[in-house]
């Protein structure tokens, strides 16, 4: 078979099919309404349950600094919330972001550069506030616990040790979440990003030769 | 051309009409319309974030694909079909794209417009994609 005999057979398989394959505006509708399983909705599904999350936890905290009497509460309540809402306020910029990007009708090398750029990024974002919040969350509720005690449990000063302690502690954390974080990361999307990268390296090497 | 099963075809198809329908409004008129959705049309593809847990299906892709060749039951339009199936299964996506728009009688100023390369580079690439084929046909 020769390659231009593919063009002909090519073009008798895409008539059959557009002729089998006709769709109706109704079911056109319902597919636009579907779930996306692009990446970027992928992204922006994660972005939207961080959201969701951290504002359920401001709402949590928020109405627990009203239900404590303690002095600790609500200085650290506070911090949380503070935190939360700022975390919020990131990901809501970054979800603007990423979708003033997708559907820009680019060419393939470009939405690849874009695509790859974004995932590289977010994956990274992912990975370090990951370990940037765990050992913070790790020290924040050791405190809460702390300050939460009567005081004839509790230590009259917090003294180097212990801070010592927290620090090593929180380290040794981030040495044990490390490994499963990029695990995690890589599951979610590591060979898919690979795949990207791939697609895209094929095209930059027309700018090198 | 990108998805092995029945399935994965559907959602192909409904993340294509998903984005072409996002994309629609930033439409500026800058290029053919056909271009255009073409572009949309491989950048989804390519980028198609195929589900984890499905697992490749090739015999249905085979079947879905010999679909008119079955009702017909021209051996000789299945055998081709078969062929040329096998041939684009060797190359890889970026191939495939090329491939894909030249046999939709695409010229190279397109298909460069469209991947986003340089005409000669399309030029490179149609001969290394023709050697590729002629391989696999001539085994054939």
């Amino acid at each position: 078979m020769e390659i231009n005999d593919l063009k002909s057979l090519w073009n008798e398989l895409a008539k059959n099919q557009a002729e089998s394959k006709i769709v109706a505006a109704d079911e056109i509708k319902k597919l636009i309404k579907g779930k996306t399983h692009h990446a970027i909705g992928k992204i922006n599904r994660g972005i939207m349950l961080e959201v969701g999350s951290l504002l359920l936890m401001t709402l949590f905290f928020s109405i627990s600094i009203f239900l404590y009497e303690h002095i600790a509460h609500k200085p650290l309540l506070s911090v949380v919330i503070i935190f939360c809402l700022a975390s919020v306020l990131y990901y809501w910029i970054k979800y603007r972001r990423i979708n003033q990007i997708i559907n820009s009708g680019n060419n393939l090398r470009e939405s690849l550069r874009i695509l790859t750029k974004t995932l590289d990024y977010f994956l990274k974002f992912y990975l370090y506030s990951s370990l940037i919040v765990t050992p913070i969350a790790f020290v924040t509720g050791f405190f809460y616990g702390y300050f939460s005690l009567d005081d004839s449990q509790t230590p009259k000063d917090l003294s180097l040790s212990i801070i010592g302690i927290l620090l090593i502690l929180s380290i040794l954390l981030v040495i044990v979440i490390y490994p499963f974080m990029k695990w995690y990361i890589r599951r979610l999307y590591g060979r898919y990003l690979d795949e990207l990268k791939t697609c895209l390296q094929e095209l930059e090497v027309d700018s090198i030769s | 051309m990108y998805v092995d099963n029945e399935e994965d075809r559907r959602d192909l198809f409904q993340e294509i009409i998903i984005q072409l329908w996002k994309a629609f409004p930033k439409f500026r008129g800058e290029s053919k319309i056909s271009t255009w959705m073409y572009r949309v049309a491989l950048n989804t593809a390519i980028s198609y974030f195929r589900k984890q847990s499905r697992k490749p299906q090739r015999t249905s892709l085979e079947r879905s694909f010999l679909q008119i060749a079955d009702e017909e039951y021209d051996f000789d339009y299945e055998e081709k079909l078969k062929i040329l199936k096998s041939a684009i299964d060797r190359l890889t996506k970026i191939e495939k794209a090329i491939i894909m728009l030249y046999l939709e009688e695409k010229n190279y100023e397109e298909i460069a417009e469209t991947v986003g390369i340089t005409q000669n580079y399309v030029r490179v690439k149609m001969n290394r994609i023709k050697n590729k084929l002629k391989k696999t046909l001539t085994k054939k």
